[in-house]
């Protein structure tokens, strides 16, 4: 029993590794690249040099119709991402607690139309979009974004703060009610602060979402000068001249940390609210 | 004052839903049936858009059309198979080595899409320094251009793993639920490995698994950025399905107006999928 036991455990572990070994490869091959002074030819560094990440930090590679610095890049980047995670958090915040606590009509159709939402891929309007901001004369502004990314994430968002008031017992508004509270005071000064890890997951989701956003910043914004980090990546990628793969590597690697360490930061949350809001 | 003190905390909500889905939807309506163009500003056609996608008057629907069945097809048996493939392994090995390898496996849904696709990219560049054409070649196999000749494989290589984190975090937890007693029982009754997860696990997961497989159709129907970025669709149209096509008729072409038509049999595509499956993707009301 015992050495059936021993030899099923190493059975698993070499198909996974068989199966997890090229994911990881990609990714090893993407840092290892973008620590070393020439494109590798092996699968180790044959050239530790962290040349790339000083370009990146001073004067980008010379390349035509490329910006010269990587600086207002990040600050466009992070406006977008933070941009997205406040509108979202306002927005949600707002709707999750009416949603939960308030009584009024329409609720259901709302209900309804949220729900269908959730499963709604929004990226099949994007042509309607780009017509609608066009009319509000929002194309090429970083307003176009936000809002646009705002809306794909605030299904969800209303959906998890909605879950952590309807958790919140009814007593405690009953008590400042009586003190004569307003609705918004009562909302802002008691209700939302004893929400606040839902709003800590639904506001990094959202940066995330933002920060990672390519194809509305492709689709609606125009100048260079409104880059961010993902329309500069895919440029580099897809530009003519011959690509320096080791700063592509860099790039990539700068670009993915922040959420590669913010996703680890709300994985459980994640599950749970996936969890809870698509299967019961 | 107190009846509308509700809709003040729902209001903007209600306005980004009116201006991102409701007024969109509508529009798309409305811009399939005109030849807008780069100008914003088009004509009345009728059901010209609707005609034109059914005849030979596009000659390349048809290759669209068996893109998508092909795509949707293949990135959903990845996905699915392999969520369940590693769902099912990182369970039976405990909560050590099994997070281990689910960690790695969290690591594409971390990624933003740019970086995915890149990924893909550089794994079959064309020169010697691709990650793929590197290996061979210390092998004395020598380097393909891997994105003219399989587009499609790599395409939906690229979308169907970026699925298989999702597929194995919720198969894990629904694997995790199963009364260890049912698999005892079934072993003391001499049963295999790989039948009890054929017989008796897979049954029990039914509900999670069609679940999924709705879902990452929808996903998949209407996903076109990493295609964009990894091939661009081609060469000529190899890789393009429905949803792409959409994109590039639209803001490549700049035919608004067909794109629309295209886009809108899509959003029926996927409301057909999304009524007719409510109930399975958890669409019902619960407040």
């Amino acid at each position: 029993m015992m050495v059936a036991a021993k030899w099923k455990k190493t059975v698993s572990i070499s198909f996974l590794s068989l199966l997890s070994v090229p994911l990881l490869l990609l990714y090893v091959w993407l840092l290892f690249n973008s620590i070393n002074g020439k494109p590798l030819y092996s699968l180790f560094p044959d050239q530790l040099s962290l040349r790339s990440w000083f370009q990146l930090f001073s004067r980008l590679p010379a390349a035509s119709g490329m910006p010269e610095s990587v600086f207002p890049i990040i600050g466009n980047t992070l406006i977008v991402a933070c941009g997205v995670m406040i509108l979202n958090l306002f927005v949600c915040g707002l709707a999750g607690y009416a949603i939960s606590r308030l009584k009024f009509k329409g609720k259901d159709l709302l209900l309804s139309s949220l729900l269908i939402m959730k499963a709604f891929p929004l990226l099949i309007l994007l042509i309607a979009t780009y017509f609608v901001l066009f009319y509000l004369r929002l194309l090429n502004s970083f307003l176009s974004v936000i809002l646009a990314r705002t809306a794909m994430e605030l299904v969800m968002g209303t959906w998890i703060i909605k879950g952590f008031f309807d958790n919140i017992p009814l007593e405690i508004e009953e008590s400042a009610k009586i003190d004569g509270c307003s609705l918004f005071t009562l909302w802002r000064k008691i209700m939302i602060p004893l929400v606040k890890p839902g709003l800590f997951a639904v506001g990094i989701m959202a940066f995330i979402g933002g920060w990672s956003d390519f194809i509305f910043v492709y689709t609606f914004i125009f100048d260079q000068s409104k880059w961010t980090l993902s329309v500069f990546l895919y440029s580099l990628i897809s530009s003519q001249e011959s690509v320096d793969y080791n700063f592509l590597s860099t790039v990539s690697i700068f670009y993915m940390l922040p959420t590669i360490m913010m996703y680890g930061f709300v994985q459980k949350g994640l599950t749970k609210g996936v969890l809870g809001g698509g299967i019961k | 004052m107190k009846r509308i003190v509700p809709y003040l905390f729902l209001l903007p909500l209600i306005l980004l839903i009116l201006l991102f889905y409701i007024i969109p939807v509508l529009s798309t309506i409305y811009i399939s049936v005109t030849d807008m163009g780069r100008s914003l500003r088009g004509d009345f056609v009728g059901l010209k858009n609707f005609t034109r996608m059914f005849s030979m008057e596009d000659p390349v629907m048809s290759r669209i059309l068996l893109n998508t069945l092909l795509y949707l097809g293949g990135a959903l048996v990845i996905t699915i198979v392999g969520g369940l493939l590693l769902a099912n392994a990182t369970t039976s090995l405990g909560n050590r080595a099994g997070g281990f390898f689910r960690l790695i496996w969290f690591l594409p849904r971390a990624t933003p899409p740019v970086v995915w696709a890149f990924l893909w990219i550089w794994a079959f560049d064309p020169t010697k320094f691709g990650l793929l054409n590197m290996i061979l070649q210390h092998l004395n196999i020598p380097e393909k251009s891997w994105m003219s000749l399989y587009p499609m494989l790599i395409v939906i290589l690229a979308n169907g793993v970026l699925g298989i984190p999702y597929t194995m975090t919720i198969l894990s937890a629904a694997l995790g639920n199963i009364p260890a007693e049912i698999i005892e029982a079934a072993r003391i009754d001499g049963a295999k490995g790989w039948r009890i997860t054929i017989r008796i696990k897979i049954p029990l997961i039914w509900w999670p698994l069609s679940f999924l497989t709705i879902w990452h159709t929808l996903s998949f129907l209407t996903t076109f950025q990493y295609i964009l970025m990894i091939t661009g669709g081609g060469p000529f149209y190899a890789s393009t399905p429905l949803a792409l096509y959409t994109y590039s008729k639209a803001f490549q072409n700049m035919e608004l107006g067909y794109g629309s038509a295209l886009a809108l049999v899509l959003i029926l595509l996927s409301m057909i999928i999304i009524l007719t499956f409510r109930k399975l993707l958890g669409l019902k009301k619960e407040a």
